[in-house]
């Protein structure tokens, strides 16, 4: 699997207001990409760089090696999938899957075997002579997926295919993209807000903010050892503290030391600050005085498979947020653990600006 | 929000005195002769060869005069549509500020302009070439023609491009479209509702104008319309005029549903 795309330095502006601060990104070929970040992180102009939508103002984008920056968006080896899928109303499903085939005057019989190929793959059998407002937005999307495959594309881009989806359809369609994916063994470039969709289906996940990419990894990197609060906080739910480590391997948080896994070695030495941040699940509860830390429940949710808890540290007046499957009831005391392995450290962010971070992976 | 039945009543007066009625005494008079009888001699008179004549450059001249303003219309809706957005506003106060300005002074200054004493052909024989004859010719009513109802074409075609969404026409360059294909498979297609409704627009106005004629054509050049109204005003051949109106309508009828063939999103964008 080699280096299919690559962006170097990547910078964006529109009307002043800069939008790709310097992207740097390598997708290999085969591999699930998610682009993952709140509106306005630009990940969706990254996107439209890649398909050659937009021209960015510096840096280059290469594919297998060749300089692609200056190739209109009908000469590239990509596809798109559009948020809000760009069906064409004037046309018959048919005739929407056949457009890419059509413009390149592809002969009618191999047109014909192509688009019914196409809609099978989607799981739509027979559905070409059907007016586009004719379908649920569940098919529309499908129609759009089978429309930027059928011309084999060997990158398909997706933003946010899935926005527009109730959520049943969104957990359906997400296993659909990863078979689809699989059946066809080319390259996504996957874009979304939804922490869920990027950790479920993608091989990367790219996390961007401000214009910057923050941290780039497996779902399992991101989610266990987020580089910065803003990673952490984006990908689910955590505790993110303020603490100073005080010894070798020991980090003091909510007034109290704990024992960790990170040291020198690692980039903390003793004495400097840092952000820690835990994982709600995490969290042990364990009889009162028993844990390295006591604290009283303040509030208890039941969300489905597990109960959310507030509990109020006695040590300082940090507010610890718990997921534990076990009920306690609010104004118990308890104690709590957590395996050194679980403290994640990082480093706080040179300024106030997310985007001051270096990051050093 | 179930309006109250009786809120319809105003407007059901409004089409009763401004529409039924006056189409019903059109109809009855044209299907009458003046001693009272019911006769078709008003209708088949406009197959006499004077007014099959003026029928025929009416129909010839509304033609042309459409397929200028078309010509004019569709790139200027298209500049428009991808021109930034502070200037679309005052680009289409530019085209609807003479729309502002009556019909007739603006019909009187193209005289002004193409008399054989006028501004033009001052211009021209100060640089030497002969007085040219612009008045009273089919040009000039064609060219008034243009003039006048070149904003009712622009206006409907600008709305419905306007309305095209951007990602369709990415998604078609995305999908290996060239800038031709681009435009005659997606654009073009999409913009039939307003280029329908502009036809529409401009057609119907051309075919049945006295006005521009009179004063352009300076009665020498008899249209339909020019006849219909002698009928009324002239002669006072109520009986007669709405004959032939009657027919106009019948004209104007078949063309809309031979347009309403090329919108597939049906007469639901018709005027």
């Amino acid at each position: 699997m080699g280096e299919l795309i690559r962006l170097e330095g990547i910078v964006k502006s529109f009307d002043d207001t800069v939008v790709l601060n310097g992207i740097d990104l390598s997708v290999d070929e085969n591999e699930f990409v998610t682009l993952l970040g709140p509106s306005g992180c630009g990940k969706t102009t990254t996107l439209r760089i890649i398909a050659g939508f937009e021209k960015p103002d510096e840096g280059r984008v290469y594919f297998e090696g060749k300089d692609i920056t200056d190739l209109p968006a009908n000469q590239r080896p990509v596809n798109t999938v559009f948020q809000n899928y760009a069906l064409f109303p004037h046309m018959t499903v048919g005739e929407n899957i056949a457009f890419s085939l059509r413009v390149k005057n592809r002969p009618e019989a191999e047109i014909k075997k192509k688009v019914a190929n196409a809609l099978k793959l989607v799981n739509l059998k027979g559905f070409e002579n059907r007016r586009i407002d004719q379908l649920s937005g569940g098919q529309q999307q499908r129609i759009a997926m089978a429309r930027a495959i059928v011309n084999e594309p060997r990158v398909l881009l997706l933003d946010e295919p899935l926005g527009a989806l109730d959520l049943k359809l969104r957990q359906e369609m997400e296993y659909e993209l990863v078979r689809l994916k699989k059946e066809l063994g080319i390259t996504f470039i996957y874009i979304t807000h939804d922490q869920e969709e990027a950790l479920t289906m993608s091989d990367k996940v790219v996390v961007m903010n401000e214009g910057y990419i923050q941290q780039e990894g497996t779902p399992q990197q991101i989610y266990d050892e987020p580089v910065n609060a803003f990673v952490a906080d984006f990908i689910g739910d955590s505790n993110i503290l303020s603490g100073q480590m005080v010894d070798e391997k020991v980090v003091r948080i909510d007034g109290v030391d704990y024992p960790c896994i990170d040291g020198t070695k690692e980039g903390f030495p003793p004495r400097r600050r840092v952000d820690v941040v835990i994982r709600p699940e995490d969290i042990d509860i364990v009889p009162y005085g028993e844990g390295l830390w006591n604290g009283t429940i303040v509030s208890k949710l039941f969300i489905g498979v597990h109960y959310e808890m507030l509990v109020q540290s006695e040590h300082g007046k940090v507010e610890w947020l718990l997921q534990n499957y076990d009920q306690h009831d609010v104004g118990e005391k308890i104690g709590m653990y957590v395996d050194p392995e679980n403290i994640q450290i990082m480093h706080k962010p040179k300024s106030e600006a997310e985007h001051a971070i270096e990051l050093d992976l | 929000m179930i309006a109250k039945k009786s809120y319809s009543i105003p407007f059901i007066i409004w089409i009763i005195a401004g529409t039924i009625i006056p189409l019903a005494s059109i109809a009855f008079y044209g299907f009458t002769n003046r001693e009272g009888n019911f006769t078709f001699d008003n209708v088949m008179a406009m197959f006499r060869g004077d007014h099959l004549q003026a029928l025929g450059l009416s129909l010839l001249l509304a033609f042309i005069s459409t397929v200028i303003c078309l010509l004019l219309a569709y790139p200027m809706a298209m500049i428009l549509r991808e021109s930034k957005y502070g200037k679309q506003g005052f680009l289409i106060f530019v085209i609807i500020l003479p729309m502002w300005m009556n019909f007739l002074l603006r019909t009187m200054a193209w005289q002004v302009l193409l008399e054989r004493q006028g501004v033009i052909n001052a211009l021209i024989t100060a640089i030497g070439l002969p007085r040219q004859e612009m008045m009273n010719t089919p040009g000039a009513i064609v060219l008034g023609m243009v003039y006048d109802f070149l904003p009712f074409m622009i206006l409907p075609i600008y709305n419905t491009v306007s309305k095209i969404d951007n990602h369709l026409i990415e998604a078609a360059y995305d999908l290996g479209a060239t800038k031709g294909k681009v435009y005659t498979k997606v654009i073009l297609p999409l913009s039939v509702p307003g280029i329908v409704s502009g036809i529409t627009m401009v057609f119907i106005p051309a075919l049945t104008t006295f006005v521009i004629s009179n004063m352009l054509g300076g009665g020498k050049i008899n249209l339909i319309g020019n006849i219909i109204e002698q009928e009324f005003t002239v002669n006072s051949n109520w009986y007669l005029g709405s004959g032939l109106s009657l027919v106009m309508m019948v004209f104007i009828i078949l063309s809309m549903l031979m347009l309403q063939k090329f919108d597939k999103t049906g007469g639901a964008n018709l005027i």
